[in-house]
């Protein structure tokens, strides 16, 4: 028999048992619905530039999971994912910020001040770091991963675009697309090393450099070997592909290629490395083993990216809304793609080398392409003037 | 470190006895340049902190999604498919069908592929793992390196690099704001005035992760702690403590 009192005592521990166990429930299922994604290798990331927003689709069925509001007049420009799934990076050309996203949670975890207009960036190979290029004040911020602020800010490009790692992370090299030049930076020191000349200025720069120093098209992009050894840099103006040893830094061939090559694109198994070359409308297929160029074939103008699956190129012809598609097998032409009477901007490439996600601007949408039977989807509303997407180890992660 | 602390503390107690110091006095001194010694009078202000460090910087501790990163060696299959692996560490346990797996060759590391864990089969204490790529592995390499990313959990931590190793013990620097009594407030360190000041802690820890490490006990979610620089405020520290200390012995007789 209990005595009244031990009753008492044994119906409040029931009562507080009861307590605690539905506060750790209420607490478990609170845990479980802040977790949006699980699985950051499952998702399309969807940078639209002008609802400010980063939207996030799921890779398998095509649906908007969520959206992450950035903030007003942000105009984000290009997003990558870090290595662990944890975080989504965005620059924010007209806010002048960084944006750090939680994948997990789809929330804004931190804006950071940053340089003028920034655009492109990358991680460094253990996601410690976050290189912003500030195109506009010609610099770039390093933003620690761990602590989420800027710890340096490294001055001295022109107009720097695209920044290539090197996979031991030791070095980075600055595409600076106001000149003739790549930066090389000592990750370790965060501090601009050396500038790599690709080439000489065009003639006419040399009488009035002032008058021409926004005419500029020079390095939007180094693409590196899967080895890491060589750096492939098209310059703009001069029409040509430099390569570089990386062990040295140093030039070790010119490979001339068609007019005002945007930059070059290196084929997934590493073999060739193709220049969309705008000013002529061609490309050119430079062969890695040889560093000769080995066809030279026609596109389409205002060309923004080339992607790579199924053993073809599909060439982003913007403004026309054509992709344009290229056996890399034979190395001749094998057809076009017409998307729509749309203006198309970039594409990632599913790790499987199977579907592209082709962001399209003009009509809020991103087209999935499957590479093998060149079949589209329309994904519509995915938020406005879509800029570009980004697929977690995807082989073809670039921007404008 | 520990070996030429032990070195300093020595040539220390040798000093004080020469001095005429009692070794009781001595032993305080040791016991004053390491953490467990040092909670009460001394500190390194917030101003000091920028000064010392090229670069500074602080982190809330908070929940946290811990991940274990299982690195070894795979072979892949004729077709580039299928990666194979024997595990025999501890970590075996963490590994689970449907894993992200990250896989490249080692000369080749700039070419990343995604796979997944696509079977498990004990081997006597070790464990048999298999991953299957999503796409063609093009290299035609005989040895992958792969990475297999195990998710842990969500827990307080604090990143790794955060966590200074004396001997058995683990410290970390905890920022004090003086007007707000020690705890954290949400100014950056560039921002903080000269009441602030780091104070070092001893932490238990938990789980290690690729990037953060689980506090058990001595922080709480809110506080915030030195990341880059601890090394430098912990020098600095350490330097003030043995000044204070040797002052006092010099005070006291």
């Amino acid at each position: 028999m209990f005595s009244n009192k031990s009753f008492v005592r044994q119906l409040a521990a029931v009562f507080f048992g009861l307590l605690i166990t539905v506060g750790l429930n209420a607490q478990e299922t609170k845990s479980a619905q802040e977790i949006k994604i699980a699985d950051p290798a499952a998702v399309v990331v969807i940078v639209n530039r002008d609802s400010n927003d980063i939207s996030f689709m799921d890779i398998n069925t095509h649906k908007i999971i969520g959206r992450v509001f950035l903030g007003n007049n942000v105009n984000p420009h290009m997003a990558m994912m870090s290595s662990d799934g944890r975080w989504v990076v965005t620059g924010g050309t007209r806010a002048n910020k960084a944006y750090v996203i939680d994948v997990a949670t789809l929330t804004l975890k931190k804006e950071i001040p940053v340089g003028f207009a920034p655009e492109h960036l990358a991680f460094s190979p253990d996601g410690r770091y976050y290189y912003q290029g500030n195109p506009d004040d010609d610099s770039v911020s390093v933003i620690d991963m761990v602590s989420l602020t800027v710890i340096k800010t490294i001055p001295g490009f022109a107009e720097p675009l695209n920044i290539t790692f090197t996979p031991d992370g030791s070095k980075a090299y600055v595409a600076n697309y106001g000149s003739h030049w790549v930066g090389v930076v000592d990750v370790s020191r965060h501090e601009l090393l050396k500038k790599i000349h690709v080439g000489s200025a065009p003639a006419i720069a040399t009488f009035d450099p002032e008058r021409y120093l926004g005419g500029i098209k020079g390095v939007s992009n180094v693409s590196i070997s899967n080895d890491g050894r060589y750096l492939y840099a098209a310059d703009g103006d001069l029409g040509i592909v430099t390569v570089i040893d990386s062990r040295e830094d140093k030039v070790i061939k010119k490979i001339p290629v068609g007019a005002d090559p945007w930059r070059a694109f290196m084929s997934h198994d590493g073999r060739y490395a193709v220049t969309a070359n705008n000013g002529d409308e061609t490309i050119s297929i430079i062969d890695t083993q040889s560093n000769e160029v080995v066809a030279t074939l026609e596109s389409g103008p205002e060309m923004m990216g080339i992607n790579f699956a199924a053993d073809k190129a599909f060439v982003i012809s913007s403004t026309t809304g054509f992709l344009y598609v290229y056996d890399m097998k034979s190395l001749k032409a094998a057809g076009r793609i017409k998307i729509g009477d749309v203006q198309i901007e970039t594409a990632t490439t599913d790790t499987a080398d199977a579907k592209l996600y082709l962001a399209s601007s003009t009509d809020n949408s991103v087209y999935v392409i499957d590479a093998k039977t060149e079949k589209v989807k329309r994904v519509a509303n995915v938020g406005l003037y879509p800029w570009g997407t980004h697929v977690l180890d995807s082989k073809d992660n670039y921007c404008h | 470190m520990v070996m030429s602390l032990s070195g300093i503390s020595q040539t220390a107690i040798a000093l004080l006895l020469l001095l005429g110091i009692s070794l009781a006095q001595g032993h305080g001194v040791r016991d004053r340049i390491r953490a467990e010694g040092l909670k009460r009078d001394t500190a390194v202000s917030a101003s000091q902190a920028v000064e010392l460090t090229l670069t500074l910087t602080l982190v809330e501790v908070e929940q946290q999604l811990l991940q274990t990163w299982i690195r070894t060696a795979a072979t892949i299959d004729e077709a580039g498919r299928v990666l194979t692996a024997t595990l025999c560490s501890s970590e075996q346990k963490l590994v689970k069908l449907g894993q992200r797996v990250r896989a490249f060759p080692p000369d080749s590391k700039s070419s990343i592929y995604q796979a997944r864990i696509s079977a498990l089969r004990a081997e006597g204490d070790c464990l048999h793992v298999e991953a299957r790529l999503a796409g063609k592995a093009y290299q035609r390499s005989p040895l992958y390196v792969m990475e297999v990313i195990t998710p842990r959990g969500r827990f307080l931590a604090i990143p790794s690099e955060a966590i200074i190793e004396e001997g058995e013990r683990q410290i970390v620097y905890v920022y004090m704001d003086g007007a707000m009594g020690g705890k954290a407030d949400a100014a950056s360190a560039e921002a903080a005035d000269d009441r602030g000041h780091y104070m070092p802690r001893q932490i238990h820890r938990g789980l290690q992760g690729e990037l953060y490490t689980q506090v058990l006990h001595g922080l709480n979610p809110g506080e915030r702690v030195v990341t880059l620089g601890s090394f430098f405020i912990d020098a600095d520290y350490k330097l003030k403590s043995s000044e204070q200390a040797t002052g006092n012995a010099h005070h006291h007789h």
